[in-house]
């Protein structure tokens, strides 16, 4: 049986092997071809005749295909493909197709703008953590000397070294071009002329030698960098501040006294420009180092231990400086150390201590020091690679949407595909175009995007925990990367639909043979595979780190961190410590009152020890507490006893924990004796051994640590700890136990607070960590829904009759369901499939960071699928029960 | 039957003939050859395309596509002011061949 139509097809097939032709000379002659059977059969010739005459007439096709192809065989340049009239065509059928189908534009504008959206906020906070004291013009030149140590029960690094080390550096090598320390203190209580008997109570102080303004570029508004913080009790304050002391008046020149001291003034010597949120050095006021004559003296062990910052000259090889500043350890430290340890160098270092001094550049320093005593929380680059690779994740979501939505709604433009190449697009004209329709998509999101950064951005700073240096707007490098990032993103959105739309045949729209939606199905799977992986690995990230979170701040740590209120600086108390104590017991709801040096989770100072008739020495950490600190913190012992009163000799006795008696390695610790270089020549006695428990952090292992009993009425400063009895009745108690400190600390500042509160900072960074996730775990999920239901609704529609169909054939409800959602729910099956192991590895890779770590269980990564699984059931259900439960007559009578 | 290269040679000043009588697309244009010519000039269908694309590229010819909702879409091809000139020129030339041949026919053969 002849058929025309595929003879006419199998004909214009030999003329699309030759380049000569495009769409429209294809069409043109096909248009011939119709015209000349026509009049053929009008003339009586059969069908087959018809065809067969017209085609030889029509002649030689490759003879045509050359003498064609010189004419259009030119250079394919940028140019030929985009003239500048078509692209104003291009701008309005872009608008006009979004007007048409509004509603799956708005759902596409919408994902991409939240997807562009979290994607600034990340890459800001990024952009912000890797600022870190780049501000200062020689921050390539500035280091800081750090210390680190071995003894043979550990290894520390600290940032800060030796007070006169800066001094020595500066005299010793030539490199050196400056240096400065800074020594911060703590809480300080600052009186003005104004203030009265009020005080300011302020711990963002900063003692600094007077070459500060040399090595940093800390703006000073008023006053002489070079003389400012020369003369002792010089004070500068920075803006804020000295608005706050005081208002409007010239500060120059003006009184301050710290620590009610009235007999000795501080002047106020200039005003510098706020501290950058991006500098690790935050402060409210600078205090001249030369103060007090402590801290200038020669002691290297003795002296307060300072962050140093040394700045370079230009030639100077750091590395190699390095090197020699070793030799100080054994021309300045070692003298010290045998003063201290009667051992001398070699037998020190014989018995495995090291002091060393290294390098850190300044940039590196908020990101990548692994010390201890930073002036302030350092970020981890491991989480700026999470908070990245968040970033990136919900981003490519957002793209997937938009790549998916635009292929499966290639039937759409097919039409206007067939027409443009007939009459003469290129293919590169239509990629062109439709990228130019997805830049315009996406510069819209990143506007839209841009406005909610910055409405957000005090959400966003509240949930990572801190202030960001810099927005969107606030430099034009930001403004021109929303651009680069909506050029991006149309590019990444747009390159596949174009690829895609430009490929359609006017021959296939032109017959109908297009199938609607179901080309480049594979693709579209695996873009929802991809995305459905990507918001269960963030899912189960987020549950693995808020378990172990969970485990850390809820688990048994060794001692009860509830219920127990610290007051700082008791020894303004003076005499009046055991007095106080006894008042506060005198409230039912206290049942226990301590006073110690240090609290779990603060930083501890060190005691070396030697068992008698030992040479070895173990130097452990160290804390001097009152009798009833067992009771307060809720210690167990294991052996022996705590500090008692009724043991007068307890002053020179010792409670360490296993940890400490397991250096040892005595077989019973209690009864051994031991010496000190604190105690001289007397001997101290362990009396009790308390079971480990968590004094640091727990990302590092329970080191040994030695109790020594606190003298009463000490001057030490520390913590009282109150452990309150019951749940109830706090605030009251509270209220008691400052009214308390007032009677007895004759009106001094009342500063506490409750330890749980403040153990739990230690977690800070996980905890921001976990918010951070969860948010964006969310975020990532919804976008992705938004997809799968904009997808949905798509099917739905071109589906549409298909349903009415087997509605009327009897199909029920569940089934119609079953139909539409099986495909959706194979899917999220082999997203969760490939999203488990990788969800393990990346959780394996956090949990490094801690020394106790949980297990993870089966049941998280079923629960996580589940999640989604939930979330995507209901958007999707919506839909298709919609979709199903629409009268078939509707949908039927359409034709 | 007029020889081949005779047709070729002929054939752009046929088209932009055609076209000075008003729009028309390649099927109709080689219609209308075939009927002047009485069918004495046989074209293969096809050669025409290559021919209209390049005269549209010479711009002595313009092509416009002119769809309709109730007819097939058409290809159109009008003369341009450049084509018109050509035009004339071309016909001058035919003309002087043909007066060079008129006198040709006249001379008597010499002994």
């Amino acid at each position: 049986m002849f058929d025309l139509e595929k003879e006419i097809t199998q004909w214009l097939k030999s003329f699309s092997k030759h380049r000569a032709f495009d769409h429209g000379a294809l069409w043109e002659m096909e248009l011939h071809l119709r015209d000349h059977i026509e009049d053929l059969m009008a003339s009586g010739h059969s069908e087959q005749a018809a065809f067969e005459l017209a085609v030889a007439e029509f002649g030689d096709i490759n003879r045509m295909a050359d003498e064609d192809f010189l004419n259009v065989k030119r250079k394919t340049t940028l140019r030929s493909v985009i003239h500048a009239a078509m692209v104003k065509n291009y701008y309005f059928t872009a608008i006009r197709h979004f007007i048409r189908h509004r509603n799956y534009f708005l759902i596409n504008i919408s994902g991409l703008t939240m997807g562009m959206a979290c994607f600034i906020m990340i890459a800001l906070y990024v952009a912000n953590e890797l600022s870190y004291d780049r501000f200062h013009s020689k921050a390539n030149k500035i280091y800081r000397v750090n210390t680190k140590f071995t003894n043979p029960n550990g290894s520390g690094d600290r940032a800060v070294c030796h007070s006169p080390l800066a001094r020595t550096m500066l005299n010793t090598y030539p490199e050196v071009e400056s240096a400065t320390r800074v020594l911060r203190i703590g809480t300080l209580r600052i009186g003005t002329p104004d203030s009265g008997r009020e005080h300011y109570s302020e711990d963002g102080i900063l003692y600094t030698d007077s070459t500060f303004f040399d090595v940093f570029d800390f703006k000073l508004l008023k006053g002489n960098p070079k003389t400012a913080l020369v003369k002792p009790a010089s004070l500068v304050l920075t803006e804020t501040y000295a608005k706050k002391y005081f208002g409007d008046q010239d500060p120059i020149g003006k009184q301050i006294t710290v620590e009610d001291d009235d007999r000795f003034f501080y002047v106020v010597t200039g005003v510098v420009a706020d501290v950058p949120a991006n500098s690790h050095i935050q402060f409210d006021m600078l205090i001249s180092l030369s103060t007090s004559a402590l801290w200038n003296n020669d002691s290297w062990i003795a002296s307060s231990a300072m962050h140093t910052y040394v700045m370079l000259r230009p030639d100077a090889d750091a590395k190699a400086l390095e090197k020699k500043m070793q030799d100080m350890v054994y021309k300045y430290l070692g003298p010290e150390i045998a003063h201290y340890s009667g051992l001398t160098m070699a037998q020190w270092e014989k018995a495995g201590g090291y002091t060393g001094y290294y390098l850190i550049p300044l940039k590196n320093i908020h990101l990548y020091s692994t010390s201890t005593e930073e002036l302030e929380p350092g970020g981890r680059i491991s989480y700026l690679f999470i908070y990245a690779l968040i970033a990136l994740i919900i981003l490519f979501i957002a793209i997937f949407n938009f790549v998916n939505m635009a292929t499966a709604q290639s039937a759409l433009r097919a039409k206007e595909v067939g027409v443009r190449k007939v009459v003469g697009s290129t293919r590169g004209g239509l990629i062109f175009q439709f990228i130019l329709e997805s830049v315009i998509v996406s510069m819209l999101a990143a506007v839209v995007a841009g406005i909610l950064v910055t409405w957000l951005s005090p959400l966003f700073t509240g949930l990572v925990g801190k202030q960001l240096a810099f927005g969107i707007a606030s430099h034009y490098a930001g403004l021109l990367s929303l651009v680069a990032l909506a050029i991006i993103v149309g590019l990444l959105a747009g390159a596949y639909p174009a690829f895609v739309l430009s490929s359609i045949l006017p021959i296939d729209v032109l017959k109908g043979t297009l199938h609607k939606g179901t080309r480049t199905g594979w693709v579209r799977n695996f873009l929802i595979v991809v995305q459905f992986t990507a918001s269960m690995v963030i899912i189960i990230a987020t549950m693995v780190v808020y378990q172990q979170l969970d485990f850390m701040l809820t688990r048994n740590l060794g001692f009860n961190k509830d219920n127990i209120l610290v007051i700082q600086r008791p020894d303004v108390l003076k005499e009046g410590q055991e007095a106080f104590k006894n008042a506060l017991l005198a409230n039912p709801n206290i049942s226990a009152v301590a006073h110690s040096n240090t609290l779990p989770g603060k930083l501890y100072p060190q005691r070396s020890y030697r068992l008698k008739g030992n040479d070895e020495s173990f130097v452990f950490k160290f804390n001097h507490v009152s009798h009833t600190f067992r009771e307060v913190m809720g210690l167990e012992l294991v052996a022996g006893r705590f500090f008692s009163k009724e043991h007068r000799m307890d002053t020179s006795a010792v409670v360490i924990n296993e940890a400490a008696a397991k250096a040892f390695g005595v077989e019973n610790p209690i009864g051994q004796q031991l010496t000190s270089p604190w105690h001289g020549g007397d001997l101290v006695t362990i009396v009790g051994v308390v079971k480990d428990f968590n004094f640091e952090s727990l990302h590092s292992k329970i080191e040994p640590i030695a109790f020594e009993l606190m003298p009463e009425n000490s001057n030490q400063g520390g913590f009282i700890t109150v452990r309150m009895s019951r749940d109830e009745n706090v605030r009251e108690t509270v209220q008691f136990i400052e009214s308390t400190w007032a009677q007895h600390s004759n009106g001094k500042l009342f500063e506490a607070f409750f330890f749980d509160n403040d153990y739990e900072k230690l977690y800070q960074s996980e905890i921001a960590t976990g918010k951070v996730l969860l948010v964006f775990a969310s975020l990532s999920i919804f976008i992705a829904c938004l997809g799968l239901v904009a997808l949905l609704a798509y099917t739905v529609a071109i589906r549409k009759k298909e349903i009415g169909v087997r509605k009327i054939l009897g199909a029920g409800m569940g089934s119609l369901v079953n139909l539409l959602s099986a495909e959706v729910v194979k899917l999220i099956v082999i997203a969760a499939l490939v999203a488990w192991p990788l969800a393990y590895l990346g959780a394996q890779y956090w949990l490094q960071n801690f020394v106790d770590q949980i297990e993870i269980k089966p049941w998280l990564y079923l629960s996580a699928t589940g999640v989604v699984v939930l979330i995507c059931g209901l958007a999707v259900s919506l839909q298709v029960v919609k979709a199903a439960g629409e009268n078939p007559v509707h949908s039927l009578r359409q034709d | 039957m007029i020889p081949k290269n005779l047709t070729a040679a002929s054939t752009k000043l046929i088209i932009l003939g055609i076209l000075r009588q008003g729009n028309s697309y390649g099927y109709l244009i080689i219609k209308k050859i075939k009927e002047l010519s009485g069918g004495k000039m046989k074209y293969s269908d096809g050669m025409l395309y290559p021919v209209l694309h390049n005269l549209e590229k010479e711009g002595l010819i313009q092509s416009e596509w002119v769809m309709q909702d109730d007819a097939r879409p058409r290809k159109y091809y009008a003369i341009t002011e450049n084509g018109k000139k050509e035009l004339v020129a071309e016909r001058e030339h035919w003309v002087h061949v043909n007066s060079v041949l008129e006198a040709i026919w006249q001379l008597k053969p010499t002994k």
